[in-house]
């Protein structure tokens, strides 16, 4: 019986071997041959792995957005600030349905973050009309006192440029517009030393994109 | 032997993970080093974006749970009390996430889901498991391919991600390999391929 070297038997996972070749082999495999068939089975294998592995990969903007998302020991603005990076705790996306409740129109998405005793609320819409996509936000400095925090500098980042700023108001409300929500981060200037940082990731927007 | 470049477009890469352990790129993630943590992802990135995937989730759907896994382990980088174990830890926590979004999907959302030990895997179905089982050899497999010296690498490239496919024998010119040679990269890079294939599919 003849038997078939790992060269081959990789070019017939590829799908590369040469048609009488492949027949050949193919009858090989039929006839019982327990030792090739391993050896087929384990290029088979890593073919079929190498052409997943193109599916597998993340989108580059949501990794690039992500690895920004870690608080750099290099402060991103001038002067030194200490940077630190909001959690979220909460995502309307994922909150259940209630009971008996079949379905509901999803209107924006709405975000709730935490740094230290800090919370914040936003709103991520789009306006159709507009084309532009509005993030309504609100500052509280902690959850016992419910105090909404006023004059805070809001700033719309991609990457180290500003896109937009604002300040909050009385009530700690403020609200920012954009025509693009490609790798977005927000910056809220909380204290004289110290910037909280929330990066909005494509991803986030989509209920919004979607009504 | 001179190594000439891949004459074919690369549609995927082989892959390249970092060489340091979790137990180091968690520890200099913890003193604010960026680059570990990029490392961090890199690493991971196809791990966790695999599971939601075979979970049978968009990949829209999947980047969301990505993303959630991702931040999750950013704000729980302090709290992570064994570094070695974090592929198992990821796993876990991205399989619990995607169960939790297909029965959000359903319309049923069990009243335990937030108090769901996310590490856990009594909890978990057997779908999830076999997810699990089958991520983690993949990812035995992208260590092993990543480990291999960088001409090894360099022929598992054209050998199997380089598209369109190319035989054998135009890999081994292009590469100054004969065909059939018992050499350095026959012997080394497809032997070690080839084990951790076997102990990939065991």
């Amino acid at each position: 019986m003849q038997h078939y070297g790992l060269e081959e038997w990789i070019d017939l996972s590829r799908g590369v071997a040469a048609e009488g070749l492949r027949n050949a082999m193919q009858e090989h495999l039929r006839s019982g041959c327990d030792e090739c068939a391993r050896e087929y089975a384990t290029w088979a294998t890593m073919a079929e792995f190498a052409t997943a592995e193109s599916r597998l990969s993340p989108p580059a903007d949501l990794i690039r957005s992500l690895k920004a998302a870690f608080p750099s020991d290099e402060p991103v603005r001038s002067g030194g600030r200490i940077r630190e990076m909001a959690q979220l705790v909460f995502d309307s996306m994922y909150a259940p349905q209630m009971a008996g409740v079949r379905g509901t129109q999803m209107t924006g998405r709405q975000l709730l973050y935490r740094a230290g005793p800090i919370v914040i609320d936003m709103r991520l819409e789009s306006d159709d009309d507009s084309g532009r996509y509005s993030l309504t936000g609100q500052v509280i400095g902690s959850e016992k006192d419910a105090q909404g925090m006023s004059d805070l500098h809001v700033h719309l980042l991609r990457g180290q440029s500003e896109l937009a700023n604002t300040q909050t108001n009385s009530f700690g409300e403020f609200y920012l517009e954009y025509d693009s929500v490609r790798d977005l981060q927000v910056a809220l200037e909380v204290s004289p030393v110290k910037d909280v940082y929330i990066p909005l990731e494509g991803t986030l927007w989509r209920p919004a994109l979607e009504e | 032997v001179a190594l000439t470049l891949s004459k074919h477009p690369r549609e995927t890469s082989v892959p390249t993970l970092p060489r340091r352990s979790d137990e180091e790129l968690v520890c200099e993630c913890l003193k604010g080093k960026s680059e570990a943590w990029s490392e961090l992802i890199d690493k991971y990135k196809n791990l966790i974006f695999s599971v939601p995937l075979k979970y049978g989730f968009s990949r829209e759907e999947a980047a969301d749970v990505f993303q959630d896994v991702c931040l999750g382990l950013l704000s729980e980088l302090k709290s992570i009390r064994e570094p070695r174990a974090l592929a198992k830890w990821l796993l876990m926590v991205t399989a619990h996430k995607c169960v939790r979004r297909r029965k959000r999907d359903q319309r049923f959302v069990s009243l335990d889901a937030e108090t769901t030990e996310f590490t856990a895997t009594e909890s978990l179905p057997p779908e999830a498991l076999e997810i699990i089982a089958q991520a983690e050899k993949e990812q035995l497999l992208r260590e092993a391919i990543s480990s291999l010296p960088s001409r090894c690498r360099q022929l598992v490239q054209m050998l199997f991600f380089d598209e369109p496919p190319i035989p054998y024998r135009e890999v081994a010119d292009s590469l100054g390999i004969a065909t059939g040679s018992i050499g350095f990269i026959r012997q080394r890079c497809l032997g070690r391929l080839k084990k951790a294939l076997i102990n990939s599919r065991a």
